[in-house]
Order: C-alpha cells, then sequence, then structure tokens
C-alpha cells in the first residue's frame, strides 16, 4: 500500500472514531465553512471522508438549493465516473453540478437567491423540504425538458451541452435528473413517508404509501412510473424485495402500472445488485484496495446477504401473483454465482502459490511486523472462500469451490513439508528460530483457514516439536 | 460439561466469581471467562442458548469439549501453564499468542504495539511522577525533564534533584526515587491525568463512554427488537465507566498531595493496588465489545442488530459486592431485562467453527487496546 493511501486508512480509522455528537456538530460547521467558501478544500475533503458515517449517523445537513434540487434523486446517486456506462436506475453523482448551472441560467440567480433566503429562513430542525420543492423541481424539470427535448431534436445544441455534463453517459443521466423531478414532489412524499435507507423490513402502511405513490404518478404522469420503481429499489436493503412490494400493493388494491413494469423491474433489480457490488469488482480488478484489506471477503458476505433477500423474496412470492416475479429473481441469482466465481474462486490456488514462494519475506508480516496489507489480502482471499463455501450449493459452484480449495491446500503442504525438509537435512541455528518459527506459525494459519483447526494444529505441534528438537541438537 | 450454576452471569456477585474475560476467538466460547479454583481453572461459558445460568468446564478439558481454533489451543495452554486467573495474568498469555499471527497479523500488530506501549508508558508515568514531586517538594524551584528518564545518566542527575527536596518527605534522593518507581509500575495501567496519550484503561475508559453515547443514540433510531438491548448495553456502560470514574480519581488525588502520599506510602501502595485492582476488573472484557461496537458502526443495519444482540449476550455487569443500594438494584434490574430481551445466539452454537463468525471476533482482537 501507498503512503498515501495508508494515511488515508489512518485517516479514516480516526474519524470513524469521532463520537456522534461531535460529528454532527463537526458536518454542521464544516457545511457552514463549504457554504462561506465552496472551494474550501480542508472542508470538502473532511465532508468527502465523513461521508460513509454521514450515510449511517444522518445529521441534519445545511440545506442549500442545489441540495433540495439533488433531494428527490439522492437515494438514486452512484459515485460512478461520467465516462463509465449509465446505469438503469441510477444517476452519476458528477451531473449534480453541470446540471444545477445548467438550471441556474435558465431560471435564473435571482430566483435561485431567493430560494436560498427562503432555506435561511427555515430552522435547522426542520424536517420536510417539501413546501419550497414544489415551487423548486417543477422549474428545475421544465427548464431540463427544455434542454433535453431541444437536444434531441438539434445535434448541434446536443454537442454542446454534452461536454459541459462530462460526457455522453452524463446526457443520459440529465435525462434521468429531469424524468424524477417531473415527478419529484410525489417521489419525495414517499420518500418522507418511509424509513430510511436501507429499508429492511415495511409495515403495511409503508406500502400504503407506495401505493398511494404508485396511483399518484399513474394518474399525473404514466408515463414516469419507471421513476418509482428506481426511487423504491435504491432505498432498499434488498433489491429484491421490490417483487414482494409490489405483490403487497396489489393486494391491496393499489397496483396501478406495477404490473406493467416487469422488465424494468427485472433490469433494476439486476443493475442495482450489480452496482452493490461495482466498486469491489473495481477494486479487486484494479488491486488498488485504499487500504481496505476484507474486499473478497466483503463480496463473498454481500452475496449470501442477497441470496437471502433471493430465499425470502421467493417465499413470499409463493402462490401469490408474483409467481412470475419470482422466476425473475433466478436471473439475480445467476449474476451472484458469477461474481463468486469471478472474484473469489478463480486463480486463488496460483495466488497462494505466489505467496508461498516469497514467504519467506511475509513471514514476519503474518505475526504484525512492518505493513501488513499483502498478508491481510491472502487471509481476504482465504477467508472468502470460506465463506462462499457456504451457499456454494446454492449456486451450483461446489465442484469448482472444492477443486480450487484443494489445489490451495496442494500448495501450502507442500510449503510446509519443504520446511520440514529443509529443517531435518540442514538443523536450525539458535538466531535463526524466529524466522522459522515465523514461516510456521504463517503456513499453520493458512492452512487452519483452509483445512480447519485440527490439521493445522496438527501441523503446528510438529513443527514446533522439530524446531526444538533441531534446537537441542545444535545446542548439543 | 461440568454443569451450570444460576444467577452469576446474570448478576455476578463478585469479580472472583464472574471471572477474568478471555478473547478466545473460537465463536460458540465468546465471552467465557476464566477463574482460579483452589489450584485449579476453571471456565465460565455463558450460555450459548441465552438462557440462565453458565456451562462450567474444568479449564484443561477445554479443547475436549469443544472445537478450538488454533490460537485459541495455543492460548488454552498459555493460560493453563501460567495459572492466569486474572484479567493482567490473563492479558499477558493473550498479547504473547496474539503476536505469533494465528489470529491473523492484525491482532498479532496489535499485541506487538500494546507490549512496546506498556514499556513506554511506564517511562511516561515515571517521568510525571517524578516532575510533579520535584515540583510540589521544591514549590516549583527545580525541575525535571524527559530527559532525566531516558537514560542511566539522566537518572542519575534525577536521584541529585530528588535528593535535594528528599528531606521534606523524610527520605533520601534514592529511597525516593524507588519509591516513586513503584508508584509507576503500580498504576502502569492507569496513568495519570494529561499524559499526551492516556494509558489503555484510561483510554478504555473513555471508549466505554464513547460506546455508551454512539450505542444509545442507535437504539433511539434503530427499531428492529435489538433497539432496547442497545439502550441496555449504553446503561451498563454508562453506570460501568462512572464507577470505574471513582477509583480513577481516588489514585488521581494521591498525585495532588504528594507528601501525603510518601509519608503515607504503606497504607496508600494497599490503595493504589487495590483501585487498580478494581479498575482493571471492571473494564475486563469491554475492548471486546467496544471493539464489535466499532466495527459494527459502518456496517448495513442488519449488521448493527446482530451486533447488538452478539453484545448484549456477554455484556459484563458488575459484580454486586462492588455496588450499594440504589445502584445495586439498578443493576440487578439491568440483568434481568438483560435476560428477558437477550435471544439465543444459534449462529454461534454450531459445532464447527464457523469462518464469519471467527473472523469478527479476531478482528475485534486487533481493535482492542
Amino acid at each position: 500500500m501507498t503512503d498515501v493511501g495508508k494515511s488515508l486508512g489512518d485517516l479514516s480509522q480516526r474519524l470513524s472514531q469521532i463520537p456522534e455528537a461531535t460529528l454532527v456538530e463537526l458536518v454542521w460547521s464544516l457545511e457552514g465553512k463549504r457554504a462561506g467558501n465552496h472551494t474550501d478544500s480542508t472542508a470538502v475533503t473532511l465532508l468527502g471522508q465523513f461521508r460513509p458515517r454521514l450515510q449511517l449517523v444522518r445529521p441534519v445537513r445545511r440545506m442549500t438549493a442545489k441540495r433540495l434540487f439533488a433531494l428527490p434523486f439522492e437515494d438514486m446517486l452512484t459515485n460512478t465516473p461520467p465516462n463509465k456506462p449509465k446505469i438503469i436506475g441510477k444517476i452519476s453523482r458528477h451531473v449534480i453540478n453541470p446540471a444545477w448551472d445548467l438550471i441556474v441560467d435558465k431560471i435564473g440567480r435571482t430566483e435561485v437567491e431567493q430560494i436560498e433566503e427562503e432555506i435561511r429562513k427555515v430552522g435547522r430542525a426542520h424536517t420536510s423540504w417539501l413546501a419550497l420543492g414544489e415551487r423548486l423541481w417543477p422549474q428545475c424539470a421544465t427548464a431540463l425538458r427544455e434542454i433535453v427535448t431541444r437536444g434531441e431534436k438539434n445535434v448541434s445544441y446536443r454537442a454542446e451541452v454534452v461536454p459541459k455534463l462530462g460526457g455522453p453517459e452524463m446526457w443520459l443521466d440529465l435525462q434521468d435528473v429531469c424524468d424524477v423531478l417531473e415527478i419529484g414532489l410525489e417521489i419525495q412524499q414517499m420518500r418522507d413517508n418511509l424509513p430510511p435507507k436501507p429499508i429492511v423490513a415495511l409495515t403495511d402502511e409503508d406500502i400504503g404509501v407506495i401505493g398511494q405513490t404508485v396511483m399518484a404518478v399513474d394518474e399525473r404522469m404514466k408515463v414516469r412510473a419507471p421513476v418509482v420503481v428506481y426511487a423504491l429499489v435504491a432505498r432498499l436493503d434488498q433489491p429484491t424485495e421490490i417483487l414482494s412490494i409490489f405483490v403487497r400493493v396489489a393486494e391491496k388494491g393499489m397496483a396501478g402500472s406495477t404490473g406493467e413494469l416487469a422488465s424494468i423491474t427485472t433490469e433494476v433489480m439486476v443493475t442495482d445488485m450489480e452496482q452493490r457490488f461495482e466498486e469491489v469488482r473495481r477494486q479487486i480488478a484494479s488491486g488498488a484496495n485504499d487500504g481496505k484489506i476484507t474486499v473478497r471477503e466483503d463480496l463473498a458476505k454481500e452475496v449470501g446477504h442477497h441470496l437471502e433477500g433471493i430465499n425470502k423474496g421467493k417465499e413470499q412470492l409463493k402462490g401469490t401473483s408474483g409467481a412470475a416475479a419470482a422466476r425473475r429473481l433466478d436471473r439475480v441469482r445467476m449474476k451472484l454465482k458469477e461474481m463468486v466465481s469471478a472474484n473469489v474462486i478463480e486463480n486463488a490456488g496460483k495466488e497462494i502459490a505466489t505467496v508461498l514462494a516469497d514467504l519467506k519475506r511475509l513471514a514476519p508480516m503474518a505475526t504484525g511486523e512492518g505493513d501488513i496489507t499483502e498478508m491481510q489480502q491472502v487471509e481476504d482471499r482465504l477467508l472468502a472462500m470460506q465463506l462462499a463455501a457456504k451457499y456454494a450449493g446454492e449456486l451450483g459452484i461446489s465442484q469448482e469451490l472444492k477443486d480450487e480449495l484443494k489445489r490451495v491446500e496442494g500448495h501450502i503442504d507442500g510449503h510446509t513439508g519443504k520446511l520440514f525438509f529443509d529443517l531435518r537435512s540442514k538443523g536450525l541455528k539458535a538466531e535463526n528460530r524466529e524466522a522459522a518459527e515465523a514461516d510456521l506459525y504463517s503456513s499453520v494459519r493458512m492452512l487452519e483457514l483452509v483445512s480447519g483447526a485440527e490439521r493445522a494444529e496438527k501441523t503446528l505441534v510438529e513443527g514446533l516439536s522439530l524446531i526444538d528438537e533441531k534446537l537441542a541438537e545444535n545446542k548439543g | 460439561m461440568d454443569g451450570a450454576v444460576s444467577k452469576s452471569f446474570w448478576a455476578p456477585p463478585s469479580f472472583a466469581e464472574r471471572g477474568a474475560s478471555v478473547p478466545f476467538t473460537t465463536p460458540i466460547i465468546v465471552g467465557a471467562r476464566v477463574r482460579g479454583r483452589g489450584e485449579d481453572l476453571e471456565l465460565v461459558v455463558p450460555n450459548p442458548s441465552g438462557a440462565k445460568g453458565n456451562y462450567i468446564l474444568q479449564w484443561k478439558s477445554l479443547p475436549d469439549v469443544f472445537t478450538l481454533t488454533v490460537h485459541d489451543r495455543v492460548l488454552h495452554r498459555a493460560i493453563g501453564e501460567a495459572g492466569a486467573s486474572t484479567p493482567d495474568q490473563v492479558r499477558r498469555a493473550t498479547l504473547k499468542t496474539a503476536s505469533t499471527g494465528l489470529a491473523g497479523p492484525a491482532a498479532a500488530k496489535q499485541a506487538k504495539a500494546m507490549l512496546k506501549d506498556e514499556d513506554d508508558f511506564k517511562l511516561l508515568i515515571q517521568f510525571s511522577l517524578l516532575a510533579e514531586t520535584v515540583a510540589q517538594l521544591s514549590q516549583g524551584s527545580l525541575q525535571i525533564t524527559l530527559a532525566h528518564v531516558q537514560s542511566e545518566t539522566g537518572r542519575q542527575q534525577a536521584k541529585l534533584i530528588l535528593a535535594r527536596v528528599a528531606h521534606k518527605v523524610k527520605l533520601e534522593g534514592n529511597e525516593l526515587y524507588a519509591l516513586l518507581e513503584q508508584w509507576s509500575d503500580l498504576i502502569a495501567a492507569v496513568g495519570v491525568p494529561k499524559l499526551p496519550k492516556p494509558p489503555r484503561l484510561r483510554r478504555m475508559r473513555t471508549r466505554i463512554e464513547e460506546f455508551a453515547n454512539s450505542i444509545g443514540s442507535w437504539s433511539e433510531i434503530d427499531k428492529s427488537d435489538a433497539s432496547p438491548l442497545g439502550g441496555l448495553a449504553s446503561l451498563v456502560a454508562r453506570e460501568t465507566a462512572s464507577l470505574a470514574s471513582e477509583h480513577f480519581t481516588a489514585i488521581d488525588a494521591f498525585m495532588g498531595r504528594i507528601d501525603a502520599t510518601v509519608l503515607g506510602w504503606e497504607k496508600v501502595q494497599a490503595e493504589l493496588e487495590n483501585n487498580v485492582r478494581r479498575i482493571s476488573w471492571m473494564l475486563d472484557g469491554w475492548d471486546m465489545l467496544v471493539a464489535m461496537w466499532e466495527d459494527a458502526v459502518l456496517k448495513p443495519a442488519f449488521e448493527q442488530q446482530a451486533t447488538v444482540q452478539e453484545l448484549a449476550r456477554i455484556l459484563p455487569i458488575v459484580p454486586e459486592e462492588e455496588v450499594t443500594g440504589v445502584r445495586r438494584d439498578k443493576l440487578r434490574d439491568i440483568g434481568l431485562q438483560r435476560r428477558k430481551l437477550v435471544k439465543p445466539m444459534e449462529d454461534w452454537v454450531s459445532g464447527t467453527i464457523d469462518a464469519d463468525l471467527r473472523t469478527r471476533l479476531e478482528r475485534y482482537k486487533a481493535k482492542a487496546a
């Protein structure tokens, strides 16, 4: 890991330890600082570092006209770079600033300043922004629709706008922003009345809220019904839950157009799932983990969690009109299978063989000396395989996983066999004891993660007594 | 299993009965404690079903009853060989075992750092005591610097400076120096106020207070079954930190009147020992709980709820003999409430070692301070 990466890791850890009450105050004050001077890089950087905790603590944020504009599609935001393909049901965070600039040009700075003034009048404890949103969102939607329509008709105009947005993919995101804002009031009303993200369970009352939103959107602008799906899926802990939600909505007699949205719903579920894994896949592919050492383990866990969701969803859909929807869940399951095969199982044996060949250098790291990141990454891989073993049968990858584990085990056995052979044939000097023990402990640790404690302890006991024996011989 | 005792887990009568926490990495014995029984050791394991009572095992029979991780087998042997049954003794065996890397590289790194920290703290505390003693006894006219404790020459100079004021407490310079060394050794884990980085037990108290705040506010937001347990954990943490604070205050007070402390050293020594021992017992086991919560804070809601269920099950309730009156009633009430709310930990009870749970325990170990 680079020094910068390590520093960032350390900083994140320290920030995560700031007590909640202090964090809330700190965020409020940093946002005040940022509002006064938007280029205040300290405030911007620190707020960026706080982002993961902000999702959990959810302190009251300083509202601004721009933040109010983005409020209805807040849950749908991702960190996808502007040059990456458009993701259905998601909006890249990168589109906010350019879209806002376009809107300000259209609706005028005076109107924006007046809204900012209204926002300032509202207190810190204010919870709903519907009233001010009702004033801002239709204006934004009209402005953006005008741009989008003109851009669709006029290629040269579009060519002028696209670079401002950051690329052609952002043009598609701009359209989504416009779509959401056209029913911004309905979406925000729904958001206000549902539990915070991530929603784990919905009450009957919550289902009623969703049903009312579906009906209201159908009545006012039926063509925007898919936006309700996007907004809902983005707010759920388990994207697959959307299917049973729609069944429950239908049971309340408020299905509206949801029945017509089957293919969109499937697509959104799958892409949402993929999106949730995108960061992990990026880290694995690039080898850049930003100090995070549980990338594969997290992926394996997340897959397990989503599989539980799929099973739960199927159970809920049994014998209902959602039987067809239940079949769609299998497509999600296939995606999960591909993800585990590619990122957890494939090449594990090769990687471990490389590590074992370099164990002389790495062993001290296993016992906590120096930078331990490389050893933690090895463990991450082995642990992910163990976690995947829990549901490998369900995904149909049992044999694939077993074979790879066998290969890993073979490499470790080969390594300890050589260590013992060398000890027996070459003996051991007292000054080399620490290195021999570090090597043994690292091998035993890896063996335990693959083959279990019984086998690993046998190797440990054998190795330690061999070390003692050879040291005694050397003394004698 | 040798049998079960009632009540002591939910409302332990004394620290010795509660036992010292052993940070095992085998999920089924998480929260287990070791205690002395005559010449032998016993293991007290919270009932994995979440029901009333603990399982009591002879220490030596542990590997025959449960499938343990390699780390735990080595730790089991280390504790057995040392006859360790107090938090400090168990801690030494734990750090030695963790530094092999058998609980993962992060736990090994942390163990090594903690061992090194102890030496650094002794030096810092010794310096603080020396500086304060000279300042108080010379009424500010003499000074000791950090250099005076960092080398043999420095220490000789410090003794000479001490010699100029030692007569005020009826001692020779060397005697006073030795007494201050004893004093700093005694409070090494607790330290003195205003150190640039507090030693582990003082730091632990602060972390417990932060834990109380954090999990308390979480329980106000969370709407799941785990929410009341979060509130309960917050309450226990607050009570524990508050009780420990009383002992910290008592220890710190001795530094405010150094002449009286030195003149009455024999009695003071016993009082210091007693206060440090009680803090050590009182905060024992909390490092794991705090680490569990710190680990969960950035996790999704379902993981936080599971963590709260887990930590509530092994929440170290302050023994009854440590508290009186209303406080005793309050803690007894908390113990009873917990018994009603804690769910059986089915995930933790399988006979095999669950990789996910084990990893989590190792991670907590690496975060423990």
